[in-house]
């Protein structure tokens, strides 16, 4: 019987760093198995889950967990005080509202158009988008990669439904976004929701990081002088914007630092 | 088709990407030919430059030469007054001058030695993580045979910058005091290192202390900091939120004209 948490992800996604900054926020020791897009949809298969569910937890019982906030409930109710990352529904109601209000918002609004704008961007050139889909995963999914990257691409455009038009509405849903944020921590407020980190930090952080690739993130994320330059210039104003700002300090003061 | 303006460079050096950034700034267009670690020496041999001669811009309309980053910008800064000068007239602004000018040699030949020092030490114990660094865009049979002598490049690295464990632990003290001093200056509230205006000093700054918060946007392709240890990422995350940290890559960000590196 396996004495270790196995995390089966998709390397690059942001909700799977989301999940690997809260295993790490928990201290919850993990052995993650990254795969590559579309390989992964193979690997959840295998687990007996749908294609969309991942990060995937599964403990040395066989207990199975998928996504970041069930992730995060799994472990935030028996975490220290200090550690915990949900109010208290009962006894911090309006808290509560506030954080899972900000939870969802990042991972349904801003964390789709982020996935999609960066997708369709950065699948254009093999060698910008390399180590994001390819670090660590086994070798006959690199080796595909490497051979059949096209087909690659075009089934992820097809998956995600990407092309132009979407690219073009998921950069303006992200400004909106940042605006968003940006008026949120206009009153110089040190977190998004009360005076200590949720779970909508960590969201707002890892959902949106990529579109300020962000130092820390565990996917990968391209090194900005590689890119195109019009994503370079995106990248250099959102990253000074407040929120971009604030994604740096939340992974520099609270993200746990691995090696990966 | 005329020929291109070249910067003959080491990839990962901190003043050639000072170089980079000056060509930039002043709108000079050119062409990098970037060479891995110990083989720029051959290059620069080649040019009739020493080991220490990079970045070194040949000019294509008169075939000039200019060897490191002094006679770039002494070629290249425009006369006080013009929105690209970045160094205040020692004349008409001499107090300016000088502090650009003693900023600039504390940043770059005082703590920008132990910045090297330091990251090159332990950066250069994985292969893997330091990679980009030193083979983006290189010829291939210097991506070939760093590959295939790795040890030895790092060996030749180490000998020749006289580094070793003692050194580099020395060398992270000397950062924290640059840090200490740059976010004493900054203190104030100012936006830029002196006066009220982008000048040599903050360019100086950004490209010496970068590799140290592993700033977006240096062209040297510093690592992705998941991929480095984790003293190595601890370090990195405490200097990038210092005012020091967030000053370079402002100027990063703001300042430096985005171009993309290929290969």
């Amino acid at each position: 019987m396996r004495k270790q948490n196995l995390l089966i992800t998709l390397q690059p996604s942001s909700g799977v760093d989301t999940a690997r900054w809260l295993m790490g926020h928990y201290e919850i020791p993990y052995e993650e198995r990254p795969h590559a897009p579309i390989f992964h949809v193979l690997a959840l298969k295998w687990w007996k889950q749908g294609p969309e569910d991942y990060a995937l937890l599964v403990e040395p019982d066989g207990k199975k967990t998928f996504g970041r906030v069930p992730i995060a409930e799994r472990f935030d109710g028996a975490a220290a005080a200090d550690k915990k990352l949900i109010p208290d529904q009962a006894t911090e109601k309006e808290l509560y509202d506030d954080v899972m209000a900000v939870v969802n918002y990042s991972g349904t609004v801003t964390g789709s158009a982020v996935v999609n704008w960066s997708y369709f961007n950065l699948l254009k050139s093999k060698w910008v988008v390399w180590p994001s889909i390819v670090t660590n995963v086994p070798w006959y999914e690199k080796l595909f990669c490497f051979l059949a990257f096209r087909v690659i691409r075009v089934l992820m455009y097809k998956g995600l439904g990407l092309n132009q038009e979407v690219s073009d509405k998921a950069l303006k849903t992200i400004y909106q976004s940042f605006d968003r944020i940006d008026e949120r921590l206009s009153d110089g407020r040190e977190y998004l929701c009360g005076d200590r980190l949720t779970l909508a930090d960590i969201s707002v952080a890892a959902l949106f990081g990529p579109s300020i690739l962000v130092q820390g993130y565990g996917g990968h994320l391209p090194n900005q002088v590689k890119c195109p330059e019009y994503m370079q210039k995106v990248y250099k104003e959102l990253r000074e914007r407040p929120t971009g700002l604030f994604i740096q300090r939340m992974y520099d003061q609270h993200r746990v630092p691995k090696q990966l | 088709m005329a020929k291109p303006n070249l910067l003959i460079t080491m990839r990962p050096a901190k003043d050639v990407d000072l170089g980079r950034f000056l060509m930039a700034h002043y709108e000079v267009p050119y062409k990098e030919r970037p060479h891995a670690p110990i083989f720029h020496v051959f290059a620069l041999k080649w040019w009739g430059y020493g080991d220490r001669g990079y970045p070194l811009f040949v000019r294509q309309i008169d075939n000039a030469q200019f060897s490191r980053n002094g006679p770039i910008w002494g070629e290249l800064d425009p006369p006080e007054g013009d929105p690209k000068n970045l160094w205040p007239d020692p004349m008409n602004s001499p107090k300016e001058f000088s502090e650009v000018h003693e900023l600039q040699y504390y940043i770059r030949r005082v703590v920008g030695k132990s910045v090297v020092a330091w990251s090159y030490f332990n950066l250069l114990q994985h292969k893997k993580v330091v990679w980009s660094s030193i083979t983006t865009g290189v010829p291939w049979y210097e991506k070939f045979l760093c590959y295939i002598g790795f040890p030895l490049v790092r060996k030749l690295m180490y000998l020749g910058l006289g580094i070793d464990k003692e050194v580099a632990d020395k060398a992270i003290t000397h950062i924290y005091e640059g840090f200490d001093r740059i976010d004493e200056l900054l203190s104030d509230g100012r936006q830029y290192l002196v006066g009220d205006r982008l000048t040599f000093a903050d360019l100086a700054l950004a490209t010496s202390f970068g590799p140290m918060i592993l700033a977006q946007g240096y062209e040297g392709c510093l690592p992705n900091q998941v991929a480095c240890p984790a003293y190595m990422q601890k370090i990195y995350k405490e200097l990038r939120q210092r005012p020091a940290g967030q000053l370079i890559q402002r100027i990063y960000d703001e300042h430096r004209p985005a171009k993309q590196v290929k290969g």
